[in-house]
């Protein structure tokens, strides 16, 4: 995208982009490049003894039904908490925008889950539902429902999606109450003289408008679930138990600091950049194209 | 429904009244009930002690022990005098840290945005996919070369090597960007006509126009600098440069002792609470910053 | 001439400031990083302890850091250690040794440490299984045992009274614990009858050696890097995991998490029986609010010879080597370590926290005046340790990769445990991963 009225100078624009690229540079891209090179390597633990071995580790990590697995995980989970955390959002959007005493108390007080980072967010939900001393656990088990994160997958994989979506929810609701708000209320208003029903102006005005903030909320939000999780799955499960909440990003962790098997933890990294590189340039190219910047 | 009723309707929703209006804020009190649950349970927990925790279940009504709860913490920090900083102190770097990080990023990148949507130069996509590129790779899946990096620049330890890396991604650049792409060109135009060039028009223009999206962008850089995890864990070897959010990591799930909920909770909460306050102070200038930015 | 003079004058110049650096340096104390994993109790002794030595001599200043829990603070330690900076000493778990051990050139063995610096040192003042553990053939003491434990069983004496068992007559055998879990059950005298800890720690590498049987080759590995895991043939083995198994189906075993999480459970009252770490106890003592006592890990009783002694776990002291390490620091380091072996010292650790006094002398200090006798149930883990019977297999196993194979051993356990495989398909499945990482660390290792 580029605007059509622009600034002739060519120099300006790099000294602009100076401090950005440096600072990218020294610690972006050179230690990432440092962890490619260290993905064609095998190595011990302390760096005392290299091997190069090419492609080996990509094709150990390929071959692991472990990996295959999370890789299906992953994407089931980010699917989950995405749409957990959009579409009551959205309707919680909504009910805000119609109302009109209060609307500021109510967003205030829904803001707040934004504010909590995400390995706290999972310390406030374990110890919510931790069987032995979770008070909602204990709930549960006296309305007779088997819950039992620490040995059941599904419990758990629930556990970690609801915390995820959770915090993410409060973010997504404002940037849609703030999208919501900036429709013009005269747009509506001439849709409903021209007969358009509450669900058709949504569908045909209200959603097309939002998608700018859909749109950018989808890249967020999948960047969210693919990395920033990662807290909550550490405070929470730590990838249990049987790996049933192991996500990608969790597995990099795993292997890489606790396990110290570096080659493939590095292998593991640029696969994972490169699912996340393509899915974005993917929705960059296709989605923004029906995107209604004014 | 017939026309005249439809446009009551939409009316009659404008000035909240009707089924609708109702419904709303059902809906919106559940959305606020479960939000507030989990901390509502972790203040509960902070005001009873560790064994009525234990002894689970904990009631679901505050207890009397908040006040010495709170001051333990504040004062001599979790588990005693040797093992963490206390909180204040935890506070205090995340402060730090938190007001570094959001600095350091607005400006960076409002400049690099500004390049790359009103200029046009050789290598301004190149640059552009780059930057953006950082967003994909958060700093958990590089973490050990950047280690080796800050080392290499001797700053272990030092509040430096805590907020560098941290700002080498692109998120305010990609927000200042789209912000950007939405100015009307009319009044660049109308820049170039009275002679302004770049950095005037920047400062004349620009800024004031971005200043909600500055005032946005400060609230969400202000909580990821300050919810930070791994990176300050691995680059700190003295404890007291331990941030409240690494601190709390740090008690749960402990070697052979059982963690002193009471207290972890209680820590919690003062470790939302700034950034809590920062978001529900700053609130209409985040909310009308995003607002201005889809115009 | 010109130069010549410049030469030897620069050269004069040099001498004098590298000989006055010293001097200079004399007058601040040495800083020694001393990083452990203890939280809680044992962790603020230990901080203590290093704020005693500084207080007891003003040369060197050890600074005794929290960098979170093992997993966490060896990646920290290796992070540190390929940018050339790493802890002075650091405290590595039991299940870590294997690693460093065959991380030539990175460690510098404590044997070594102390005759550099001139001290006196010897192996055989530690308690004979911590020297096996961390010893090589020649004698030498790779890295210094400081909080020793083993496994022990803590039983609820209050619930035990409920469901009409007799509270002082703990479980021997495992027979006896699953009857007594389930007349538990049956009674309702608690939630559930018995969990454990350290899944892996406990029913793997504690219960093997209570049983004097092999899991896996060349000494379980302590014969070299191309030992290989045995638990697939295992009859033993899978006995274990299918006896959990069956009992999780009726609660008499309820599963509580692969590390330390499962203690809650027998705190909280929900569990009647633990076996845990010795180094426990003080979290039990703290929160528990009933009556509980101690037992040693149980046995198979078809198993000929058993009882056998179990092996240490908790973790030892190891001193790294950097390339900027100076004289005076190793010294700094062998007196701080020296402080930490006395008596005085070590029978206060022991008694405080639950860990057990790791050298000969201050176990003698502790029975002469009396302490045992004094805390009966106190001497369950030390005497399971040194007076049960010795056996081939009761010398512990060094391998590598192990907190990546314990977790391979919890996940198909735990999938086992949910019914999902058999519990001889879980240690099959285990072997063939576990045994993929051992050759894939032997490639490293050599």
């Amino acid at each position: 995208m580029q605007r059509r009225v622009i600034f002739p100078q060519q120099g300006l624009p790099l000294l602009l982009l100076l401090p950005q690229l440096a600072v990218t540079l020294i610690f972006f891209f050179w230690p990432g490049a440092q962890a490619v090179y260290m993905s064609l390597l095998q190595q011990d633990a302390f760096g005392i003894s290299v091997q190069f071995v090419g492609l080996d580790n990509f094709r150990a990590v390929f071959a692991d039904e472990g990996y295959v697995e999370a890789f299906w995980r992953t994407m089931l989970f980010s699917a989950a908490v995405t749409v957990l955390a959009m579409v009551p959002a959205l309707v919680l959007a909504v009910m805000a925008d119609r109302v009109v005493k209060g609307a500021t108390a109510y967003t205030t007080a829904m803001l707040v889950p934004y504010a909590i980072a995400p390995a706290v967010a999972g310390v406030l939900w374990f110890f919510m539902f931790s069987p032995s001393i979770g008070v909602l656990a204990w709930g549960m088990k006296s309305l007779g429902i088997p819950w039992n994160p620490v040995l059941d997958g599904s419990d758990a994989m629930w556990l970690v999606i609801l915390a995820s979506a959770w915090k993410q929810v409060a973010y997504n609701f404002l940037f849609f109450l703030a999208g919501l708000q900036s429709i013009p209320k005269s747009l509506l208003e001439a849709a409903a003289i021209d007969g358009a029903k509450p669900m058709r102006r949504f569908w045909t005005i209200i959603f097309p408008l939002l998608s700018p903030t859909t749109f950018f909320l989808l890249v967020v939000g999948l960047v969210y679930a693919f990395f920033d999780t990662f807290g909550v799955i550490s405070a929470i499960t730590q990838g249990g138990p049987a790996t049933a909440t192991e996500t990608l990003v969790y597995k990099v962790y795993k292997d890489g600091v606790q396990n110290l098997d570096l080659g493939s933890s590095a292998a593991q990294s640029v696969i994972l950049m490169a699912i996340v590189v393509g899915l974005t340039v993917l929705q960059f190219r296709f989605v923004e194209r029906r995107v209604h910047y004014n | 429904m017939n026309t005249a009723a439809s446009v009551r309707e939409s009316r009659g929703q404008a000035q909240g009244h009707g089924a609708g209006e109702w419904l709303a804020h059902l809906v919106l009190w559940l959305g606020i009930a479960v939000t507030a649950f989990p901390l509502y349970i972790a203040f509960v927990a902070s005001t009873l002690t560790a064994q009525d925790i234990a002894q689970a279940p904990m009631s679901i009504l505050p207890g009397g022990h908040g006040i010495e709860n709170y001051r333990q913490i504040l004062t001599q920090g979790l588990q005693g005098t040797y093992l963490s900083p206390p909180v204040w102190q935890m506070m205090w770097n995340s402060l730090q840290m938190a007001l570094i990080i959001t600095i350091g990023k607005i400006v960076v990148s409002i400049l690099s945005a500004y390049a790359i949507v009103f200029f046009q130069f050789p290598g301004r996509m190149l640059a552009f996919w780059l930057i953006f590129l950082t967003l994909m790779l958060p700093v958990e899946v590089r973490i050990l070369p950047t280690y080796a990096v800050i080392s290499d620049l001797g700053m272990i330890n030092s509040m430096t090597g805590l907020t560098l890396p941290l700002i080498a991604s692109a998120t305010g650049t990609l927000l200042f960007r789209q912000f950007f792409l939405t100015i009307p060109d009319e009044l660049v135009e109308a820049a170039r006509i009275d002679g302004a060039g770049p950095l005037r028009f920047f400062k004349d223009v620009v800024l004031p126009l971005s200043a909600t999206n500055i005032a946005a962008l400060s609230v969400i850089l202000f909580i990821f600098g300050w919810n930070q995890y791994l990176w300050p864990l691995l680059i700190t070897t003295d404890n007291r440069l331990d941030t409240i959010v690494v601190g709390i990591t740090k008690m749960i799930g402990t070697d052979a002792s059982v963690t002193n909920w009471a207290h972890v909770m209680g820590t919690t909460l003062l470790a939302v609470l700034p950034p809590a306050l920062v978001v529900v102070l700053m609130r209409r200038w985040f909310v009308k910053g995003l607002v201005d930015s889809e115009k | 001439m010109t130069l010549k003079k410049t030469l030897v004058s620069a050269a004069l110049a040099i001498g004098a400031l590298t000989g006055a650096v010293p001097a200079l340096a004399q007058n601040r104390p040495v800083e020694i990083q001393m990083w452990m994993g203890l939280t809680g109790q044992g962790g603020e002794l230990l901080s203590r302890f290093g704020e005693d030595f500084n207080k007891s001599q003003s040369e060197y200043r050890v600074v005794v850091s929290f960098k979170g829990q093992y997993p966490e603070q060896r990646a920290a330690a290796v992070a540190a250690f390929r940018a050339g900076n790493p802890p002075h000493i650091m405290q590595m778990f039991d299940a870590g040794s294997g690693d460093m051990m065959h991380a030539k050139g990175a460690v510098v063995p404590v044997s070594e440490v102390f005759k550099r610096a001139g001290l006196q040192f010897n192996a055989a003042d530690f308690i004979p299984p911590a020297r096996g553990y961390y010893g090589l053939p020649s004698g030498e003491l790779l890295s210094m045992p400081f909080n020793v434990s083993t496994t022990v069983l803590f039983y609820n004496k209050d619930a035990f009274k409920k469901a009409g068992l007799d509270p002082e007559k703990p479980p021997q055998t495992w027979p006896q614990l699953i009857e007594a879990a389930k007349k538990i059950r049956s009674t309702n005298a608690a939630a559930c009858g018995y969990t454990t800890t350290w899944l892996s720690w406990v029913m793997l590498e504690q219960f093997s050696s209570r049983h004097n049987v092999a899991f896996g080759t060349e000494g379980n590995g302590r014969g070299g890097v191309s030992a290989s895991l045995q638990l697939a043939n295992n009859p033993l083995l899978i006995k274990q995991v299918q006896t959990l198994v069956d009992m999780q189906k009726d609660k008499s075993f309820d599963y509580g998490g692969r590390s330390n999480d499962a203690a809650a459970k027998f705190i909280s009252g929900e569990c009647a029986m633990l076996t845990q770490s010795s180094g426990g106890l003080g979290a039990i003592t703290q929160g528990a609010k009933f009556a509980f006592g101690t037992s040693g890990l149980p046995y198979w009783p078809e198993v000929k010879g058993a009882p056998f002694a179990t092996t240490i776990g908790g973790a030892s002291l190891w001193v790294f080597s950097a390339p900027n390490r100076t004289q005076a620091e190793f010294r700094g380091v062998a007196q701080f370590l020296n402080f930490l072996k006395s008596d005085r010292v070590m029978t206060e650790w022991a008694k405080t926290t639950g860990f057990l006094p790791a050298t000969n002398s201050a176990f003698k200090a502790m029975q002469d005046e009396g302490f045992f006798t004094k805390n009966p149930g106190r001497d369950v883990p030390i005497l399971s340790l040194i007076s049960a019977a010795k056996g081939d297999n009761t010398n512990g196993y060094r391998f590598g990769r192990w907190t990546e194979i314990r977790d391979v051993y919890h996940e198909e356990v735990e999938k086992a445990l949910q019914g999902n495989q058999s519990a001889a398909d879980a240690l099959r499945n285990a072997e063939r991963r576990g045994n993929a990482l051992l050759r894939a660390f032997e490639r490293t290792a050599s």
